[in-house]
């Protein structure tokens, strides 16, 4: 008998994408709320949050274009949508919302950019692709939480615009962890490659030293 | 009495964007039915539909990504919209209409991108941007008809989605030369650069020159 990924092979998916010559930095989500597992974290959230600190310092050091998102409904629930029907504890995730600040070990600093989205994808409704696009960047490592839901929309979003997805297995995170392995499949098989974190650094910093020569 | 262009100085609008490194270029809508004066043409759009060939030939000579639209309505009615019942006779340009096919002079080669869109910008509900974005384009040249409908709404949104545009004056034709004028003096000032085509195409050639040296 084939096992599920035979087919996959079979058809022919699952191609690496490879990195292109500019890499930018997109975190998902780390946000206070999504940090607490009483919250809307749990599982490898918070784990998946912890790994991304070397790997934020990484790309600060080697000068990289940095976003971070944010989810923000308004106070007055004026601009609630279905998600917010869906998911209605999403509707405390206001500008000024603790739990919708991002977590402190990820702070952004000033001139990384900042999305504030309402809806899973970073790119939907946002100017972050023709943020991107004025900067050159080709490539995208996709990190942040969760798996199933902002990263898998942001990812695809991100090979839909035109750009290479990397999505960081280590540095993206789910409540349930069922779903962040099935999630993690389904992007290699379609739209991204998948590295580790160190593995991307090691890349990244190789690619680097190269283009110094 | 200070004149109009006083005004834009004194507000410190009208920056020059320059050239990026990968030019593509856009050719808007010429087609058959905006060729002849007793359809959608008229004014000096044929006049720049001819110029438009040499610019053509020179950036395929250059390797340049070549992009061209089509307004294509079904011939059913199933996609009429708000634009189609403000200019009716739109909903003729079908498919198959010779109407609806890109001139002779200026028809696309096999490689080369063909937009069908039904309203007026390249970019709204196309892929254009992410397939530039894919290509590397970080500039767009713009050639085509209407100046004061077409290619203003496509010059708009290659800024909106992180492109420059640069305006080719005497490739972009209008029914009605006054905003034809008015169009491009405007475009100038507030979203792109202008230039002639004998201008763009010295440039493109001796940034090639530099780049092969």
């Amino acid at each position: 008998m084939s096992s599920d990924t035979d087919i996959y092979k079979h058809q022919n998916f699952g191609n690496p994408l490879g990195m292109g010559d500019k890499v930018a930095l997109l975190i998902v989500d780390f946000v206070k709320g999504f940090d607490d597992p009483d919250q809307f974290g749990g599982g490898n959230v918070t784990e998946a949050c912890d790994n991304t600190v070397p790997l934020l310092k990484a790309c600060r050091d080697m000068g990289m274009t940095i976003a971070h998102t944010r989810v923000v409904l308004a106070d007055g629930g004026g601009d609630d949508n279905i998600m917010a029907i869906k998911v209605p504890a999403l509707k405390t995730l206001t500008e000024t919302a603790e739990c919708s600040q991002i977590v402190e070990r990820l702070a952004p600093r000033p001139g990384e950019i900042i999305i504030r989205k309402r809806l899973p994808s970073a790119f939907f409704g946002t100017d972050l692709a023709p943020n991107f696009t004025m900067r050159g960047i080709d490539t995208v490592l996709v990190t942040g939480c969760t798996t199933s839901g902002c990263v898998r929309a942001s990812a695809l979003d991100a090979m839909c615009y035109g750009f290479k997805p990397i999505v960081i297995s280590d540095c993206v995170g789910d409540r349930a962890l069922g779903p962040h392995e099935a999630n993690l499949f389904d992007l290699k098989q379609k739209y991204t490659d998948i590295m580790t974190r160190d593995e991307a650094i090691a890349e990244m910093t190789s690619r680097q030293a190269q283009a110094a020569e | 009495m200070p004149s109009e262009i006083d005004i834009y100085e004194r507000q410190n609008f009208g920056r020059r964007l320059g050239f990026g490194k990968q030019a593509a270029l856009l050719i808007v809508d010429f087609v058959n039915g905006f060729d002849d004066p007793a359809q959608f043409g008229g004014g000096n759009i044929s006049e720049a539909c001819d110029n438009t060939v040499v610019l053509l030939d020179a950036c395929r000579r250059l390797g340049l990504p070549i992009a061209h639209t089509r307004i294509v309505f079904n011939a059913d009615g199933s996609d009429r919209n708000v634009f189609s019942r403000k200019i009716p006779p739109l909903r003729d340009l079908s498919e198959d209409s010779p109407a609806s096919q890109i001139v002779e002079r200026l028809k696309p080669r096999p490689g080369e991108i063909v937009v069908r869109k039904r309203l007026p910008s390249a970019f709204f509900d196309t892929d254009l941007a992410p397939n530039f974005t894919m290509r590397g384009v970080d500039t767009v040249i713009i050639a085509g008809c209407v100046t004061s409908g077409c290619i203003h709404a496509s010059v708009l949104d290659v800024m909106c989605h992180g492109f420059r545009p640069v305006l080719i004056s005497d490739c972009v034709g209008d029914r009605d030369l006054a905003a034809h004028e008015v169009n491009l003096r405007v475009l100038g000032q507030i979203y792109a650069d202008i230039m002639t085509r004998d201008e763009v195409i010295a440039e493109l050639t001796s940034r090639q020159a530099q780049a092969a040296e």
